[in-house]
């Protein structure tokens, strides 16, 4: 039973950091391979809070998210006018060096040898509750004039700049939100292990959290979801095969690409609306998707 | 006063001068044509006008301020839309959606309000939402509001891209090239729509247009560009007389 709860706490880990680089790529277009850099950040900064200085969990969780998203500002003044791969290598950059610090950060961080005795706070329920909050405010933000803007960015930057949206900041307002999600997610991962070592917050971290949104489909806020509920059961379910099991999460992820591309559920959004309309007949899910609208006329 | 005043706007990219000592005067409500050949400048000024680029020198003046020089945003948020000769519609969102984006420039909500979705952002996403329904409609656009842009036939996209300017509720609206790609059939219904419009929406109107017939039919006032120089200007028919438009579009004769 408390295995099956530290899956399920894992996951809600995971899935805050997923909804904020689903928010960055999936929805902005900006890639990043750094995001782990900013759960670590979130994970050191709310160590430290509670810890050191004594403050409550809920400190350490906002100071988490403030340290992450200000750190993102920062780092995104001169690196988000790249654009493309080149934004991404950056972020990537950014994340060794991030990881590089922490792991030489002496008696503040414990370097190496990592930052024990901390807390728990990361109970199942209370994890649960965090992700369902960032989740309903992750959707609330995506229907908003934000949203669509980060939206209009990622299919047309320069039509975007046309339509009146300053696209430098709103690129700009994604990270930060990302990041913070990201350095939320560290928080409760750091509160929940008790334990912090440099080495968990690698390219690997990172990489896992961008291939996730990828395997739900850009562009799909439940796809990630789903993804990311997919991708953190998979190791586990086949943890009697050792390191075989890392074989059939890169399976999973392969067949997507080569089988679905577009990922799990393309752009497609799962509302219980849509779930309903299921149940009645097939009919208004097919009528949703994308690939049978193509007009033989364009 | 003119709502857009362009004087002496030059620009050059290294050694070459792509516009040079560009001068135009809007007056409002008016509905000119900027005609030339290939390459001759046309959709530089455009971009120098939405400021995609910054002139070399010159001043560019909507209703008498100086916009040279600012982002393209800024611009936007000041009076001035405009399409694009390749169509850049955001085509994996739907009719509406790309109409609300152009719309919502107008509506101020805070970042706090749309994370919470308060009575008042409520309130504002429906206002926008309506008005973005109700401009669709107008433009012939209203059933197709729920579709992906991209399935739209093409001269639909067309339109959208000129419904998705006018939602900003400009000043200004710039045409770039509305009836590249179209067949004369589907140019004329454009033209018509494009005349239909500006008496709607009141709203005057730049137009780039490569086929001259066309451009002829409903811009009373017509500028020609050749080689980044301003090489006529007038009505129609003097344009058609004009023995240097003749000569850039025909070539001259070798005695």
């Amino acid at each position: 039973m408390a295995y099956f709860q530290g899956v399920m706490l894992i996951i809600c880990v995971n899935l805050m950091g997923v909804l904020g680089v689903s928010l960055l790529t999936g929805f902005t277009g900006i890639f990043s391979f750094g995001h782990a850099a900013y759960m670590a950040l979130g994970a050191y900064a709310s160590a430290i809070v509670v810890t050191r200085m004594g403050m409550p969990f809920i400190v350490g969780l906002l100071a988490a998210g403030a340290v992450a998203a200000l750190t993102s500002v920062v780092i995104g003044y001169p690196t988000l006018r790249l654009v493309g791969d080149y934004f991404a290598i950056a972020a990537l950059g950014f994340g060794e060096a991030t990881r590089l610090l922490l792991d030489n950060g002496g008696d503040l961080t414990g370097g190496p040898r990592g930052f024990g005795s901390i807390p728990k706070h990361t109970t199942l329920p209370i994890a649960f509750l965090i992700v369902v909050l960032g989740a309903i405010l992750m959707r609330n933000i995506l229907g908003s004039r934000f949203g669509r803007s980060f939206m209009a960015i990622r299919e047309d930057r320069l039509a975007a700049e046309a339509m009146g949206i300053d696209t430098s900041r709103f690129r700009m307002i994604s990270l930060a939100i990302s990041a913070a999600y990201a350095g939320v997610a560290g928080s409760m991962f750091a509160h929940y292990l008790t334990f912090l070592q440099p080495s968990m917050f690698d390219m690997n971290k990172s990489t896992e959290l961008a291939s996730t949104v990828v395997f739900g489909g850009l562009g799909s806020l439940t796809g990630s979801i789903v993804a990311c509920v997919i991708l953190t059961t998979i190791p586990e379910l086949f943890r009697p095969l050792y390191l075989w099991r890392m074989v059939f999460y890169g399976l999973a992820l392969v067949s997507t690409i080569v089988l679905r591309p577009q990922g799990i559920l393309g752009t497609y959004e799962v509302s219980i609306e849509g779930l309903k309309g299921l149940c009645r007949g097939k009919r208004a899910a097919a009528g949703v998707d994308k690939g049978g609208g193509r007009s033989c006329r364009s | 006063m003119p709502v857009l005043e362009v004087s002496q706007v030059t620009k050059k990219f290294g050694g070459l001068t792509a516009v040079s000592d560009f001068n135009l005067s809007l007056e409002d409500g008016e509905l000119v044509g900027l005609i030339g050949p290939n390459g001759s400048g046309k959709t530089t000024v455009f971009n120098l006008i939405t400021g995609m680029y910054t002139p070399t020198s010159g001043v560019v003046r909507l209703s008498g301020e100086e916009i040279q020089g600012r982002k393209p945003h800024q611009i936007a948020q000041k009076g001035i839309a405009r399409t694009f000769q390749n169509l850049r519609l955001f085509k994996n969102l739907t009719v509406l959606q790309n109409v609300t984006i152009a719309r919502q420039m107008w509506s101020g909500y805070s970042f706090l309000a749309a994370a919470l979705h308060t009575p008042a952002f409520r309130a504002e996403e429906r206002k926008v939402r309506d008005e973005s329904l109700d401009l669709l409609t107008l433009v012939g656009l209203g059933d197709k509001a729920y579709e992906k842009a991209r399935n739209l036939p093409y001269g639909y996209q067309r339109r959208l891209e000129i419904a998705r300017a006018l939602a900003l509720k400009p000043k200004v609206l710039l045409l770039d090239e509305p009836a590249a790609g179209m067949n004369p059939d589907e140019s004329l219904s454009l033209m018509d729509f494009i005349q239909d419009i500006q008496e709607k929406f009141e709203v005057t109107i730049f137009l780039i247009e490569h086929h001259m017939d066309i451009v002829m039919g409903i811009c009373p006032r017509i500028l020609v560009l050749n080689f980044g120089c301003t090489i006529a200007e007038g009505d129609p028919e003097e344009i058609q007389a004009n023995p240097e438009v003749i000569k850039a579009y025909l070539g001259e004769v070798q005695q």
